[in-house]
């Protein structure tokens, strides 16, 4: 009686370890699985997870970058908050440093200069500086702007007849188009063939030019930025 | 209690599962190879059961054992050039169907029999 | 005798095995095989998922050390209130630029392929939305003032590009696929006018068969930039 019970106990105590081993390596491997998908390396050959490699490596190190600087200026502040000091030389720092993200700031950098005009049988339209801008972002471009209108996120291009606005600034033909990013980068993206914006448009009649440039001056948004119906959502 | 001590088997397992690191990707073939044996044997234990035949030293051994071996398989296969998993997975998803059967044939007769002896009384 | 010969019969057959199995495992590996490729390109793989978690975990941390940064902030300005104002621009600024999850009045549009419809027509893909259709919407959302706009979740920021390949959508690198839901918070009034105009866009859009479906909704949540704005080209002058 005493050993059948025993028994019974074994026997509960090795089906449960064995359930638990079954699970454990069961959700591991859901876990790869799922992993895999997302980030969708099932069905690439070498040279494409390669480049995936770099691509997530780059992304870790920025990070890791920010991450580093964002710690130690949590320090600097805790450091004034111990010493009950002043905290505006680093607060301005910080307003600086965004504004200058959001482009609230005059900026220098390389980068290309295209020029887009107007012939006789080629009219540009705004869909075409659209277009434009969406490529120099996917190229990387950081800031961008359009005869001196800088182009922010929330910035429209609009087309009443054949006037045409950027972020309410009225801009005409020729276009000069700059933007500061990686020269070699935008330019080779820009100009790749059949797909490259230029190689596009070029073919069908539209007077492109292209310059590289190694010290683009990009003007400061011009208007104010405010804040009226989003609120931050805390968590 | 076996029933209890399975359920929390499979939770904690989960769990462990769900915060352990991610499996490398060259490793996950040979896992999912490990793992379709040992669900073979599961359903390999719960058809003898039902045939009153457990035995806990076979069930252990053959979860173990066979997830091991096909794994061993499968490495050997990837030297050879020669897809054995794929062998594996016709053997194990097939004795899986076997097993499934049994066990829905059981149940099936527990279940007609016990509907005959009900309206057997009625009649009774 | 009979035990000798079976021993030997077997021996001379393990030999045989063992020195098959050694010479084709050789010529496996010497071999560019397709097995061995496919080993080559399993450990790469592994190597992306390594990449990917360290990022993960490196971008959660961000995440942490960030909002660990705002509380810090406003601590050792609270009692400036020059200081705490250049505090609050910070955060009003963040919200513009797409790094904190917003929620406010606003418009939601709902832009879908109309499959159904395709299979009869002479030209199929001008009922599917195409990603420069996304971006004429967001050009028109913009327009009407919106002040943050997220296609299915993904946030519009300054380095946003809507993207095709192939025939998948990309934004902010992010694959999306129809339905496309478009969240946009502002003016609802003005939003929704001129998005519903006749002859605007979506109205253009839906002549052509696409499935288009605009609402108000009064409390709108748009989530935040799941990435880090980090420039490496522009200065500051």
């Amino acid at each position: 009686m005493k050993k059948e019970k025993k028994n019974q106990i074994v026997m509960t105590v090795i089906i449960g370890a064995v359930c638990v081993v079954f699970f454990a390596v069961m959700f591991m491997q859901f876990k790869t699985i799922e992993e895999t998908d997302i980030t969708a390396i099932e069905n690439m050959r070498e040279v494409d997870l390669r480049t995936a490699i770099s691509e997530w490596k780059g992304k870790y190190e920025d990070t890791q970058k920010k991450l580093e600087a964002n710690q130690k200026s949590v320090k600097e502040y805790q450091e004034t908050i111990a010493k009950n000091g002043e905290a505006s030389e680093l607060v301005d720092k910080d307003l600086a440093e965004s504004n200058m993200l959001l482009g609230k700031t005059d900026v220098v950098g390389e980068g290309i200069v295209i020029t887009l005009a107007n012939t006789q049988d080629y009219t540009i339209t705004y869909s075409h500086l659209l277009e434009l801008i969406n490529e120099l972002r996917y190229a990387g471009a950081e800031a961008i702007s359009i005869n001196d209108a800088r182009i922010l996120t929330t910035t429209e291009i609009i087309q009443v007849d054949s006037r045409m606005q950027a972020g309410g600034q009225r801009i005409a033909s020729p276009y000069v188009i700059k933007a500061i990013g990686n020269q070699t980068y935008l330019s080779s993206t820009l100009s790749l063939k059949d797909s490259g914006f230029i190689d596009r448009y070029k073919a069908s009649g539209m007077d492109i030019k292209l310059e590289k440039g190694n010290n683009i001056k990009i003007l400061k948004y011009n208007g104010d930025l405010k804040v009226k119906y989003m609120k931050e959502v805390e968590k | 209690m076996i029933f209890i001590a399975i359920v929390m088997g499979c939770i904690l397992g989960a769990v462990i599962g769900i915060y352990a690191p991610m499996v490398p990707y060259t490793y996950s073939g040979y896992l999912a190879i490990a793992i379709i044996a040992a669900l073979d044997s599961v359903f390999g234990g719960i058809a003898s059961t039902l045939n009153k035949q457990f035995d806990l030293k076979i069930f252990v051994s053959g979860f173990f054992g066979n997830a091991i071996l096909s794994m061993l398989l499968t490495y050997l296969g990837q030297k050879l050039n020669v897809d054995i998993y794929l062998a594996a997975i016709v053997v194990f998803v097939g004795r899986m169907f076997n097993n499934l059967a049994i066990i829905r044939r059981y149940y099936l007769q527990k279940w007609t029999s016990h509907k005959k002896k009900e309206t057997g009384e009625k009649v009774g | 005798m009979k035990k000798k010969q079976i021993a030997t019969t077997l021996g001379i057959m393990c030999f045989i095995l063992t020195m098959c199995i050694a010479i084709q495992i050789r010529t496996v590996k010497n071999s560019n095989s397709t097995a061995m490729q496919a080993l080559v390109d399993d450990g790469l793989r592994d190597e992306v998922l390594r990449w990917k978690e360290r990022y993960d975990n490196a971008y959660q941390e961000l995440l942490d050390s960030e909002k660990q940064l705002t509380q810090v902030r406003e601590q050792a300005t609270q009692n400036n209130t020059t200081a705490n104002a250049k505090q609050q621009q910070i955060k009003e600024n963040n919200m513009l630029l797409g790094t904190t999850q917003v929620k406010g009045a606003g418009l939601e549009i709902i832009l879908a392929d109309n499959n159904a419809m395709g299979a009869g027509l002479l030209e199929p893909s001008i009922i599917l939305v195409h990603y420069n259709d996304l971006l004429e919407v967001v050009n028109a959302l913009n327009n009407a003032g919106a002040e943050a706009i997220s296609i299915n979740g993904q946030r519009i920021i300054t380095t946003t590009a809507i993207t095709c390949e192939g025939n998948v959508i990309k934004v902010n690198g992010e694959k999306i696929s129809s339905p496309f839901a478009i969240k946009a918070i502002g003016s609802q009034g003005l939003l929704l006018g001129s998005m519903t105009m006749a002859g605007g866009y979506l109205s253009l859009m839906e002549d052509n068969g696409v499935i288009v479906n605009v609402k108000t909704v009064d409390d709108i949540t748009i989530e935040k930039y799941n990435g880090i704005i980090s420039y490496k080209y522009v200065k500051s002058k």
